[in-house]
């Protein structure tokens, strides 16, 4: 996976891209926030470890830049940096920013956030290709599939692979409990 | 003849344990920072005789962000105070600040130093 690293600072730059490529990630360093949304705007990547101050383009404004590109794939955004205190996660938080990492962040540390973005990317993919799949036609029934064909919802349920659950809605689960209770009061066996 | 070790201001195995026992990258990082502490402290002195509190502010941000990330507690603390100095444009403490932070910087390179050259002793 493709992390973009925003930080303006070269030592802490170096230091954080050669543990990234450490764990297996290809490294793009921007040397500041303006530097990282150009490389953004031109190749966009799903997750961006950026600094909070940097001159010009800060990390927060960074953030919210890459929020409003409203791109088809989510971003993960994890704010990295020496200020503490509520108001800067709160800064972070409205920005958009999905996590954040206060230097010196240890080697595990890098492991551990990373691995929650790469979860959160993991669900975000499968949740598009189930928005993608969920497509349904009242008037006759059918369904988008994955690969944007539509088929009958019977047809497409005794195929599905994984199979698809069946279930009841509420109305007709209540309905049917209802049912259910008339033929056990009339003595009738359901 | 024996010289004497300088104060330890870095917990090296530490950092090489961070960086996976990587000497030639803890190496050449170290020596970045030295470069960087160098670069950084003459901007502060610049901005702090010209004046320029923000500039200050900046450079001093610059430099605690470089030294926390080695773990350079003591320096990172003195480069911290003297942000403060430069965002409340505070600067008639600030010259006690920078003495500080001079001094850590002194040790801090004084120890890398020593640190190298005896990496390069034992190569």
């Amino acid at each position: 996976m493709k992390i973009l690293l925003a930080e303006d600072e070269l030592v802490s730059r170096t230091y954080l891209a050669k543990q990234l490529e450490r764990l297996g990630y290809e490294v793009v360093v921007a040397e500041d926030g303006l530097a990282a949304w150009e490389h953004f705007q031109r190749e966009p990547v799903e997750l961006v470890l950026t600094d909070i101050m940097m001159p010009g383009i800060d990390g927060l404004d960074l953030c919210r830049r890459v929020r409003a590109s409203n791109l088809p794939f989510h971003t993960v955004v994890i704010l990295i940096t020496t200020l503490s205190g509520k108001q800067w996660y709160l800064k972070g938080l409205e920005a958009g920013a999905d996590d954040f990492l206060t230097k010196p962040a240890t080697f595990f540390e890098l492991v551990a956030r990373l691995s929650v973005a790469e979860h959160t990317l993991h669900l975000e993919r499968g949740m598009r290709h189930l928005e993608g799949f969920l497509g349904a036609c009242p008037s006759c029934h059918s369904v988008r599939r994955p690969d944007g064909r539509w088929m009958p919802v019977r047809s497409f349920l005794a195929t599905s692979s994984p199979p698809a659950r069946h279930d009841q809605c509420p109305s007709c689960r209540e309905a049917k409990k209802r049912a259910t209770n008339v033929d056990q009061a009339s003595g009738c066996l359901v | 003849m024996t010289t004497e070790s300088p104060p330890e201001t870095l917990d090296y195995e530490a950092l090489l344990d961070e960086l996976g026992g990587d000497r030639k990258l803890r190496r050449n990082l170290l020596e970045m920072l030295i470069a960087s502490t160098t670069e950084s402290s003459a901007l502060i002195r610049t901005a702090y005789s010209e004046r320029d509190s923000a500039a200050l502010a900046s450079a001093a941000h610059k430099l605690r962000s470089a030294l926390v990330a080695f773990g350079a507690q003591s320096a990172a603390n003195a480069a911290s105070r003297l942000e403060d100095v430069g965002r409340r444009a505070d600067l008639a403490t600030a010259s006690a600040v920078l003495d500080r932070l001079q001094d850590e910087l002194a040790r801090l390179q004084l120890s890398v130093a020593h640190l190298l050259k005896t990496e390069d002793v034992e190569r």
